[in-house]
């Protein structure tokens, strides 16, 4: 191979890797919109070098996310949300620099997957992503929103009520199938409907500032080093299962245009706790739950790419800027792709398995910078936190109505919290609301309303089954709790 | 510090251009001297985000229009409120020719869909370029040859059609195609382009609606096929291809392209505007590009495009209002 | 459980708002079976009935359950004082508009590092100072978005 087709490959690769990382740990800056924004000084660049930048940032876009995650407890991208649970709370035990080794370990491993299913399985894979149907979507949808029974912490009544609101704020904006405006009352602005990681930023970051303001932090024990701790040995055959799960899971919902990086990262999430052997400690620091969903996210970021080479259909918002990418250079993504420009092909491969290798690398530069910066005094973190989320939050759609929406967030938090109502059943009712209400819609509109179109789907049935049995185990263990409570109370 | 950088995409779009520009000096009469305009950089504001349909349209058309018109344009995203936030900021600026607007229906379906603060009314439409072409297509290897098949099988049982998004032209013309063909049909919207091909080409969909540039991958492959047009005239690149018109169903669809501009341009401006889109459209090179593409030509000068739009507008609010989806 | 309680009428309360505010979504005739309507209907209903569980639940649970020691949860700020953070950012958000992005978001650092507590000395101020200028840099230089531009600057 020709040296300087190699270093030019090289160079993209990392440019794109680091502008991923940094950009995603910026809270309110989703992986499609740092792609976007360096989408224009690709322009200037040839088709090959630029599509492996905007692909490789996809790459660091999606691990970037799990740093603001684990160290203010406030999800830089929407898949990060799963990650926040297990990793916020190994922060609060002081092993900061253990959960962001764990995340970087398990990222470079679903990445690594996601890019060895892509590279060798594209075609059966691609013939897989053609059977989603909207009757599909909807058993995704309910799965997803199966997870919530064990998102609840310690009332499910609450989750659940959590998981209401989620939905509620879900169905603001443009109706999926008629068009008619909902709850827009008239603004321009709420006819595209609420983005999921403004509810996300402000329900975890804001409220976060609020309740602890003039609070000293009593909980948060100060790191003992600033250094990464990549997990040893005995760690990675712990975590390994989790990983496995997250690879799986991962590099299936990238498959699935639209459901994207976070339903993936909360299934993982969900699973590695279920094939747990340690499932009580999940949300109280274990180390498999920042693994699973991690290796999941990162994952989805390679398959994610298999329809959209392969069809010209993009896997997640972030697959659609990459598609922006390939039509500016005049390229078609398709079928033909292949071979016409095949080099564009090798160098996605390539340049995605030099971003997977130097993340480690990059990481481990990184993150004591980040370690550090949370370190310093208080109030200085709080202003330099609101700072963020504000241009952060701005940036999306250069809008102050934005702004506002998290600020809302913010405050709707705040009495969630007061009440004791769990945020993570809300942020994923924002996330699948729209998935599951437009494609049971759809399904209906398609078989004229009669409801067997959901049992004609053999993908979909499996998708009920694991739902029901999700739902079913955690009232059984719900059910089990109160009735030691009980035993407990009349010893 | 923001005019370095407008500077620096400035400087590098002009590189960009330069490329056309070589091109052009080996060709024989280079009757092209720029005409000048009284403003060094002309901002182009557009509602799609970067890498979307219209951000890629304009990227292409700013180069080519800088050797008609000289002048360093820029284009920039403002994204938000469907189109509303670039409505605002371009109807607010200066009357004076530095700041554009990249129209397509969208801006007319935002007005009318919601309230913003600023309508289509606030903007003065300067010059139309293209219309896009909209067209009917099914899978390759599906049962549906012709647009007959396709409305027979309505007709006999029910049909499944899928248009891009819910609040769209498409999802009109799907409409209004089945009302005219007098077929029981159910018309399914989706969440953009993409999410619509895959039912389509897993059969789910008897035929989808669309911009031919979203399918043209498809297409290339032969994995789908066209059956008719929206538009008011065959297409370029497909000969073969019907209009859903002449096949006896009178339903159209002219999806625009232009520049718009805040109200109260001075005359000189438009004047160049017309001219240069003129001649734009019958540059050589260009039209090879636009043609591959199957965009059509569709010069409207600033005096007619203003009742054009106006009757678009017209005639999509009462297409809302006939269906309900605005009162 | 008196919060629960609270809560309970609280969230039968945006079940009505929300209700309310369904009632003014159109009815088109591009509508599938289910219509723009019946999501909020359902999820209306289900709000009712989990905020009635919660409520019944509260009621009847009331004087069994002792306030479980607040496991391991960091002390939280009154809510007077929570309020004023929020209402910091409101503040900013009208501020940016006035004095555009830089000037705005140095008063909202130095705004938050006073109101966490930290004394105004020289200190304070140079890293606000910094602060606004960093972001300034990294998000209208090197991100490229165009920040809030005021009405003064």
């Amino acid at each position: 191979m020709d040296i300087i087709y190699f270093l030019t490959i090289f160079a993209a690769s990392i440019a794109g890797l680091v502008w991923g990382i940094l950009g995603s740990s910026l809270p309110g800056l989703s992986a499609s919109i740092v792609m976007a924004l360096l989408l224009p000084f690709t322009y200037t660049l040839p088709p090959m070098p630029a599509i492996v930048m905007l692909a490789c940032c996809y790459i660091g876009a999606e691990y970037g996310g799990s740093i603001p995650a684990i160290l203010i407890r406030t999800p830089g991208t929407n898949s990060a949300a799963a990650t926040v649970i297990d990793g916020y709370e190994m922060n609060r035990q002081g092993r900061a620099n253990e959960a962001l080794g764990i995340s970087l370990w398990s990222g470079v491993l679903g990445g690594l997957c996601g890019l060895a299913m892509l590279v060798m399985f594209t075609e059966p894979l691609a013939r897989l992503a053609l059977l989603f149907r909207p009757t599909t979507y909807f058993g995704l949808g309910i799965l997803g929103l199966s997870v919530i029974a064990s998102l609840s912490g310690k009332s499910l009544l609450k989750g659940a009520t959590a998981a209401v609101l989620g939905l509620m704020i879900a169905t603001i904006g443009t109706d999926p199938i008629s068009g008619v405006s909902r709850f827009t009352f008239g603004s321009p602005d709420l006819l595209e409907g609420i983005t999921p990681l403004f509810v996300m930023v402000g329900l975890f970051a804001v409220t976060e500032l609020m309740t602890r303001t003039g609070v000293p932090s009593a909980s948060i024990k100060p790191g003992a080093s600033i250094r990464v701790r990549l997990p040893r040995w005995p760690m990675m055959k712990k975590i390994s299962r989790a990983q496995g799960i997250g690879c799986t899971v991962g590099s299936l919902e990238g498959l699935m245009p639209g459901a994207g990086g976070s339903v993936a990262a909360f299934i993982a999430y969900n699973e590695a706790r279920r094939w747990s052997k340690e499932p009580e400690k999940f949300g109280k620091g274990s180390e498999e739950g920042v693994a699973a969903p991690e290796a999941a996210n990162n994952a989805v970021a390679s398959t994610a790419l298999i329809p959209l080479l392969s069809f010209g259909i993009p896997g997640s918002n972030s697959a659609a800027v990459l598609l922006g990418g390939l039509l500016i250079h005049g390229l078609l993504p398709g079928p033909r792709l292949f071979e016409t420009n095949s080099d564009v092909v090798t160098g996605i491969y390539i340049g995605s398995f030099i971003a997977d290798i130097s993340q480690i690398v990059i990481g481990t530069l990184i993150l004591p910078v980040c370690i550090w910066l949370v370190n310093r005094p208080r109030p200085y973190l709080a202003a330099f936190i609101y700072a963020l989320i504000v241009s952060g939050t701005y940036t999306v759609h250069q809008s102050s109505f934005d702004v506002g929406i998290v600020m809302t967030a913010g405050l709707l938090g705040y009495f969630m919290r007061y009440f004791g109502f769990p945020f993570l059943p809300a942020v994923l009712g924002v996330i699948l609301g729209g998935l599951i209400e437009s494609n049971y819609r759809r399904s209906l509109v398609l078989s004229g309303g009669d409801f067997g179109i959901f049992f004609e789907d053999p993908i979909a049935i499996a998708f009920f089954a694991i739902a029901a049995l999700i739902v079913v185990g955690a009232l059984v263990n719900e059910a089990r709790a109160a009735m030691r409570a009980r035993a407990a109370w009349s010893a | 510090m923001r005019k370095l950088r407008n500077f620096l995409s400035a400087l590098a779009l002009t590189a960009l251009a330069a490329g056309p520009a070589v091109a052009a000096a080996a060709a024989p009469p280079p009757a092209n001297v720029p005409v000048p305009y009284p403003h060094r950089v002309v901002t182009l504001v557009t509602h799609s985000s970067p890498g979307a349909g219209s951000d890629v349209f304009l990227r292409e058309l700013v180069r080519y229009l800088q050797k008609y018109i000289k002048t360093t344009f820029i284009v920039e995203n403002d994204e938000g409120g469907s189109g509303a936030k670039a409505l605002s900021r371009v109807a607010g600026a200066r009357p004076d020719g530095s700041m554009m607007y990249a129209a397509t229906p969208t801006y007319i379906l935002t007005s009318l869909l919601s309230k913003p603060a600023k309508t289509y009314r606030d903007l003065q439409p300067v010059v139309n370029f293209f219309t896009d072409s909209e067209v009917i297509y099914t899978r390759t290897d599906g049962p549906y040859k012709t647009l007959k098949d396709l409305i027979d099988r309505a007709r006999a049982s029910r049909g499944r059609w899928g248009a891009a998004n819910p609040a769209s032209l498409e999802r009109q013309a799907a409409e209004q195609l089945r009302i005219a063909a007098k077929v029981n049909a159910a018309v399914v919207s989706h969440d953009g382009g993409g999410d619509l091909m895959i039912n389509v080409l897993n059969g789910t969909l008897d035929m989808g609606v669309g911009e031919i540039e979203e399918i043209r991958a498809q297409l290339e492959a032969g994995k789908v096929r066209l059956l008719a047009v929206f538009n008011s005239q065959r297409i370029p690149g497909h000969p073969n291809v019907p209009t859903v018109k002449e096949l006896g169903y009178n339903v159209v669809m002219e999806k625009f392209r232009g520049i718009a501009g805040p109200k109260g341009l001075p005359p000189e401006i438009l004047k160049i505007w017309d001219d240069a889109a003129l001649k734009i459209l019958n540059d050589p090179e260009y039209k090879q590009r636009y043609l591959a593409v199957s965009l059509m030509a569709n010069h409207i000068p600033h005096d007619k495009y203003g009742a054009f739009v106006e009757k678009f507008a017209a005639d999509t609010s009462s297409l809302l209002k006939a269906s309900g989806v605005i009162k | 459980m008196r919060k629960d309680l609270f809560a309970s009428v609280g969230l039968l309360g945006i079940a009505a708002a929300y209700y309310l505010a369904s009632l003014d979504i159109p009815t088109s005739t591009l509508e599938d079976e289910v219509g723009p309507r019946g999501l909020p209907t359902v999820l209306t209903v289900l709000l009712v009935v989990l905020a009635l569980a919660l409520g019944a639940r509260a009621l009847l649970l009331a004087p069994k359950a002792k306030p479980a020691a607040n496991d391991n949860e960091d002390a939280e700020a009154p809510w007077p004082r929570a309020i004023g953070m929020l209402a910091l950012g409101a503040f900013y958000i009208m501020a940016s508009t006035i004095v555009g992005y830089a000037p705005a978001l140095f008063m909202l650092l130095l705004a938050v590092i006073f109101y966490e507590g930290m004394r105004p000395s020289w200190r304070v101020f140079v890293v606000a100072a910094g602060g606004a200028a960093f972001f300034y840099l990294l998000f209208d230089i090197v991100l490229g978005v165009r920040q809030p531009e005021g009405l003064l600057f």
